[in-house]
């Protein structure tokens, strides 16, 4: 399904150039990252794929400003993390949380060391999701960049515009938000 | 009766798989990142985007030749 671009049949002269280039590799490595991001960050499959496609033109079209000083995973992340955040603004901050909601994930009482049991793997997306969408927006991002082994809390922080220290300290509550509430979506 | 056993055993092979299926969909995750990591592993971007991406890509300029190659030094 996230075949190489470049194994694909090209049957005209663009999709010829499309193939054969490195940033179909770059798509190929990266896509799924991106995607994945956008589609629990933004908790609309149509919407994620719009996304996508308008993070990786917008990459394709800015490559020359690409300077290396971070990864390609990085610069990706930071175009995907502000798109979102546009797109969620302009709809009415529907995962706003208020002071109210705050103090649930205070008193999140999950215990973070039990694991968390999934019978159903075809559900699992399903409950994933219910419990992200009931998270802060900035818990969301954080558990959601935190979980691609190829970021360090470094670079979180960095895309998140914090310290390390602080995303852990966030970390720690999100992780036991989740838990508690992704245990009562069985 | 030869027939009848290798009906048995495809039963046999069927009943099998399913406690096996049955088996795989129960998981047990020891983080939250373990996961998720789990839930994107098996999300990849639908087909549509990489095709959308193409025909998008078309209508601009190939990025200046410099930056593909740091793309293999990283």
């Amino acid at each position: 399904m996230n075949e190489p671009l470049a194994e694909r049949e090209c049957p005209d002269q663009t999709q010829t150039d499309w193939a054969s280039s490195e940033f179909a590799d770059l798509y190929a490595e990266h896509s799924r990252a991106i995607f994945y991001l956008a589609l629990r960050f933004l908790s609309d499959p149509q919407k994620a794929e719009d996304a996508t496609h308008d993070v990786f033109l917008k990459a394709f079209r800015k490559m020359d400003q690409f300077r290396g000083e971070a990864s390609w995973r990085t610069w990706l992340y930071r175009i995907a993390i502000n798109h979102c955040r546009n797109l969620q603004q302009s709809w009415n901050e529907r995962h706003m949380f208020s002071n109210a909601d705050e103090a649930v994930w205070e008193n999140a009482v999950a215990q973070v060391d039990s694991p968390l049991r999934v019978l159903e793997t075809k559900e699992l997306g399903e409950r994933i999701q219910k419990a992200l969408d009931t998270l802060p927006a900035e818990y969301r991002l954080l558990l959601l960049l935190i979980a691609d082994e190829q970021l360090s809390y470094e670079e979180v922080g960095a895309l998140t515009e914090q310290s390390a220290d602080a995303v852990r300290g966030k970390l720690h509550r999100a992780r036991k938000a989740f838990a508690a509430i992704f245990k009562k979506t069985e | 009766m030869k027939q009848q056993k290798k009906f048995d055993s495809e039963q046999q092979h069927e009943h099998t798989a399913e406690q096996q299926t049955t088996r795989n969909t129960a998981r047990e995750f020891s983080t939250v990142e373990e996961l998720l990591r789990y839930d994107a592993a098996r999300t990849p971007a639908p087909a549509a985007v990489a095709e959308r991406l193409q025909k998008s890509s078309a209508g601009f300029p190939k990025p200046a030749r410099s930056w593909w190659k740091k793309l293999f030094q990283r």
